[in-house]
């Protein structure tokens, strides 16, 4: 019955259904996609080296050996799980940075606007760079590592999204209410406040998830991250490495971009659709 | 000017712009500190070992005058002052994969980096500002909506993934544009010949394509919610009961309203701009610092990554400082609201 | 023109406003007609989404998708407004008949001086003059309202809730028009404040002699500054008359259970209201919009939709206890 009221919601708000429709569609072929493909095949010298697509092969495979097909499945996976490690733990400090610092206010709130403004001023992309050059070893950074790097920026946008969220809300009735009857600090920020803004709360979810995918993809197109593994940036990383242009080999460039192209639609679909949940005054109609 | 750029606010923003530069320059110092680890001097003790002779040589002197720069034989907050001091001074320090003062190869490649980013923001930002709110105003235009939708379609996707596509079809297989370089090789830098400036575009024009693709389309979408937003408000209605003209109504009272939360939204989005422009640099092999960026990290040479990295965040603090300090002219009440 | 001696300045005729949603049509005003005389002051009154709103954006011909005027007519000064293009009507706006906003809070153009707010509409009206002649009448125009002429160089946000109310009565009185539509003008501000704009407003009409549709929901603040009333219930018109004769002797059901609901000073504390909701004005119910709260209905009043008509001189109502024979 619940269920059915949801996909009642979807429909009324197409970009939150599209949104959650492709997640989904992703998020099966990473899963189920693994029944139909031999997970040592993602990686290199496992099988004939720069096959187009063939019955065999169906997404062909790469110059190191790889069969693309199970390196989609296990490199979107892969890529995902990252994102959003990465934007869980982001929305995590987030929320506790934004609720605290929005609702008790003073040199804490002072402090944290500070660094977050400066912060926000500061490409995260660079100081990703910086951070992953100065480890050890930058090309063997495992999949959880990356997730925990890209979570030293992931956590900026949030902060500021909920924080500002929390001080428009803080003057809002039920929470003078809640006040007034002897609620504590906490109590307030737990009872009354989260659960009004769990949309917003979605929303900066989504973001950082999308953000910290965009900050992999960038660092392992650069050769940062590790190697071996076949995710969607180091996919990227090895069609320029063996130039895969010049060889005209298109499908090879084609599968990682368009399986980007997915996740970052259902991001921002899922975020506008949100977003419309959030503030029904957006809607088109009457 | 003090009474169009109140004082207090010029001067707060000034001060987070020295916030900015000195978080960014303290981070190259402290990152490498935090790790434990020197990575310049790894690198030349490194290569110290692997090449004897005369070279060997010079790379021993290269580490006294290392030494010397980063003040390594004083204690950390000795380290600290020198190292601030060395970055007042512009000095960056020696790019030993390059054989030259960091200073130098930045200083060379930083106005390809910042003409591309400029030229192609500020065309993206025309254009997807404007299309964005010719869509907000005539929302029954089919072809309108169809255009715009797909501009901000291609926004999902970073434009150097775009880039990755582009420089495929267009360079590689159509053969219509070089895929690296600025210029062709061996012409020389000549400001006042047109022949040089034409080749100069036709070099930078899929780099810059993927930019626009790839960013227009956000501002269309922020433009035309915003602008869908204002033209819904109160003041709209009440001038259009006055009967001011359509144009007026649009210029004075729609665009005028809109143009600050769509200039907050460009300062918002120069640090995703620039990780873009990098980005999409090395995509083409186009020699700007994200290049030099790449091939920095390529040969572990420290000293320029955090060069480069400086760089970009020096001019993305300015260009943020600029549009600040543009606010009060956009918008009056920005200086009595209280900075949220 | 020689009829605006005589005949009504405003004749308003089975106005009809729709608004086109997936659901269907939305009558927002469905069949409305009053007459108002060049100097008059009419009240329109109505609880929340009875249409009165509407029926101010409609006679400045401001009604935008998905609503549409669907019909009627409303001729001003002889002219229909429906039939005019939209130049001709944007000319006519200020000119002939003005607004003073609802929400005066945000009806001003946030990043604008005020100076420049007063004259743009004159100047898009081809009014032309001098540097010192604009400034003059610039004063002359924040005097007229009892505001200080320094408002002129300030912003909105500098400027309080009843001043900026203030200047938006002196926009819409810039080139003296027949005719101001004041919808709920006060309803933003504090009571004191409330009753001092509206004494500028009423003192403003007499001096311009012009005609005053005033909106609002509380028939007995209405009742002390208006000399008509007209009553709008589910976007259709209940009643128009007097205001002496209405409060005599109210003809239709509702007019006479607003009048009840009013707080007197004899019934302290008895707010009785009205019980009920107001109907879907998606889907109305049949017969008389007011059968389903009104507690004389009868078979007749399920069935057949009463007709509006003139039961007395200068004296209108839509109920079947009137008008049936």
């Amino acid at each position: 019955m619940k269920l059915k009221g949801f996909l009642g919601y979807l429909r009324r708000n197409p970009a939150l259904g599209g949104g959650l429709g492709v997640l989904l569609f992703l998020l099966l072929f990473t899963t189920v996609g693994r029944l139909f493909i031999d997970p040592d095949h993602a990686y290199a010298m496992s099988v004939p080296i720069n096959r187009p697509p063939s019955a065999e092969y169906p997404f062909g495979t790469d110059s190191q050996g790889k069969d693309l097909f199970a390196g989609m499945v296990v490199g979107t996976g892969m890529t995902l799980t990252i994102g959003m490690t990465a934007g869980a733990i982001g929305l995590g400090i987030g929320a506790l940075l934004g609720f605290t610092s929005g609702y008790y206010g003073g040199v804490f709130d002072t402090i944290v606007k500070f660094i977050v403004d400066v912060l926000l001023t500061i490409p995260s992309f660079l100081l990703l760079l910086l951070i992953a050059t100065t480890l050890a070893d930058p090309s063997a950074l495992r999949p959880m590592q990356m997730a925990l790097i890209l979570s030293i920026v992931a956590w900026v946008a949030p902060t500021r999204t909920i924080r500002s969220q929390v001080l428009s809300m803080k003057e809002r009735a039920f929470v003078m209410m809640a006040k007034l009857n002897g609620m504590s600090g906490m109590e307030i920020i737990l009872k009354e406040m989260m659960p009004n803004l769990l949309p917003f709360l979605a929303i900066s979810l989504a973001g950082a998830v999308s953000g910290a995918v965009l900050g992999s993809l960038g660092l392992e197109a650069l050769g940062i991250g590790n190697r071996r593994e076949p995710t969607l940036g180091m996919m990227i990383f090895w069609v320029r490495y063996y130039a895969a242009f010049i060889r005209g080999m298109w499908w090879w460039i084609l599968e990682p971009v368009v399986a980007i192209a997915l996740v970052f639609t259902a991001f921002l679909l899922i975020s506008i659709g949100l977003d419309e949940m959030a503030n029904p005054r957006t809607r088109r109609k009457v | 000017m003090t009474r169009l750029i109140p004082l207090r606010y010029f001067l707060h923003r000034t001060l987070y712009l020295v916030a900015v530069l000195w978080v960014a320059a303290t981070l190259n110092f402290v990152l490498p500190r935090l790790a434990g680890r020197d990575p310049i001097l790894e690198r030349l003790t490194e290569l110290e070992a692997s090449i004897g002779g005369h070279r060997g040589l010079w790379v021993a002197e290269a580490i006294d005058s290392y030494r010397e720069w980063a003040g390594l034989n004083q204690p950390l907050w000795g380290q600290y002052v020198q190292y601030l001091q060395n970055m007042l001074n512009m000095d960056f320090g020696y790019s030993f994969s390059r054989n030259r003062p960091v200073w130098d190869v930045v200083s060379y490649a930083l106005p390809w980096t910042m003409g591309l980013l400029g030229t192609t923001t500020f065309i993206s930002f025309a254009l997807g500002t404007f299309a964005g709110g010719l869509s907000a105003w005539r929302r029954q235009d089919r072809l309108l909506n169809v255009s715009v939708s797909l501009l901000m379609a291609l926004a999902v996707i970073p434009p150097f993934i775009i880039g990755l596509v582009l420089a495929d079809t267009l360079a590689f297989r159509l053969k219509l544009f070089p895929i690296a370089g600025m210029f062709t090789p061996g012409r020389f830098v000549d400001l006042g010949d047109i022949e040089w400036w034409l080749d100069v575009l036709h070099h930078a024009a899929v780099p810059a394509l993927a930019l626009l693709l790839g960013t227009a389309g956000s501002w269309a979408m922020g433009m035309r919610g915003m602008m869908v937003t204002v033209l819904g408000s109160d003041f709209i209605a009440f001038a259009e009961a006055k009967g001011v003209k359509r144009l007026r109504l649009i210029l004075s009272y729609a665009i005028r309203n809109v143009m600050l939360p769509q200039t907050t939204l460009l300062a918002m989005s120069l640090g995703s701009l620039v990780s873009s422009v990098t980005l999409v640099e090395i995509m083409f092999g186009y020699p700007g610092v994200g290049s030099i960026l790449e091939s920095a990290i390529r040969a572990f040479d420290y000293n320029l990554i955090q060069g480069c990295v400086f760089f970009l965040i020096l001019s993305i603090g300015l260009a943020t400082f600029v549009l600040d300090l543009s606010y009060p002219l956009l918008d009056p009440r920005i200086s009595y609201r209280k900075q949220t | 023109m020689s009829e605006r001696q005589n005949g009504p300045l405003l004749q308003v005729r089975d106005l009809k406003v729709y608004y086109h949603v997936e659901a269907g049509a939305v009558k927002a005003v469905d069949g409305a007609s009053f007459n108002l005389r060049s100097g008059k002051k009419m009240g329109l009154v109505g609880e929340s989404g009875s249409g009165k709103s509407t029926m101010a954006l409609a006679m400045m011909r401001m009604i935008k998708e998905p609503g549409r005027i669907e019909g009627g007519q409303m001729i001003l000064d002889g002219i229909d407004l429906v039939s005019l293009s939209e130049e001709q009507m944007r000319q006519t706006r200020l000119r002939r008949l003005a607004m003073i906003p609802q929400g005066a809070m945000n009806s001003l153009n946030p990043v604008m001086r005020i100076d420049r707010q007063l004259v743009d509409g004159m100047i898009d009206h081809g009014i032309t003059f001098s540097r010192d002649e604009r400034d003059d009448r610039i004063e002359a125009l924040l005097r007229s309202v009892d505001l200080d002429p320094k408002v002129a160089k300030m912003y909105p946000h500098e400027l309080s809730g009843g001043m900026k109310q203030r200047v938006t009565v002196a926009m819409s009185i810039a080139l003296e028009p027949d005719l101001v539509i004041a919808d709920e003008p006060t309803s933003a501000l504090d009571v004191v404040i409330q009753r001092r704009v509206m004494e500028t407003i009423n003192r403003i009409q007499d001096e311009l002699g012009l005609a005053v549709i005033l909106i609002g929901h509380d028939m007995g603040l209405m009742a002390q500054s208006v000399s008509r009333l007209a009553v709008m219930y589910a976007g259709k018109m209940m009643e128009v008359g007097d205001t002496v004769d209405m409060f005599r002797e109210p003809l239709h059901p509702y007019t006479q259970l607003l009048i009840e609901s009013l707080p007197v000073l004899d019934n302290k504390g008895v707010f009785s209201g009205i019980p009920g909701i107001t109907p879907s004005l998606l889907n109305p119910p049949p017969g008389c919009v007011f059968h389903t709260r009104c507690p004389k209905a009868w078979d007749l009043c399920r069935e057949e939709i009463p007709e509006f008509a003139e039961v007395a001189p200068r004296r209108w109502v839509a109920c079947h206890l009137h008008t049936a024979s």
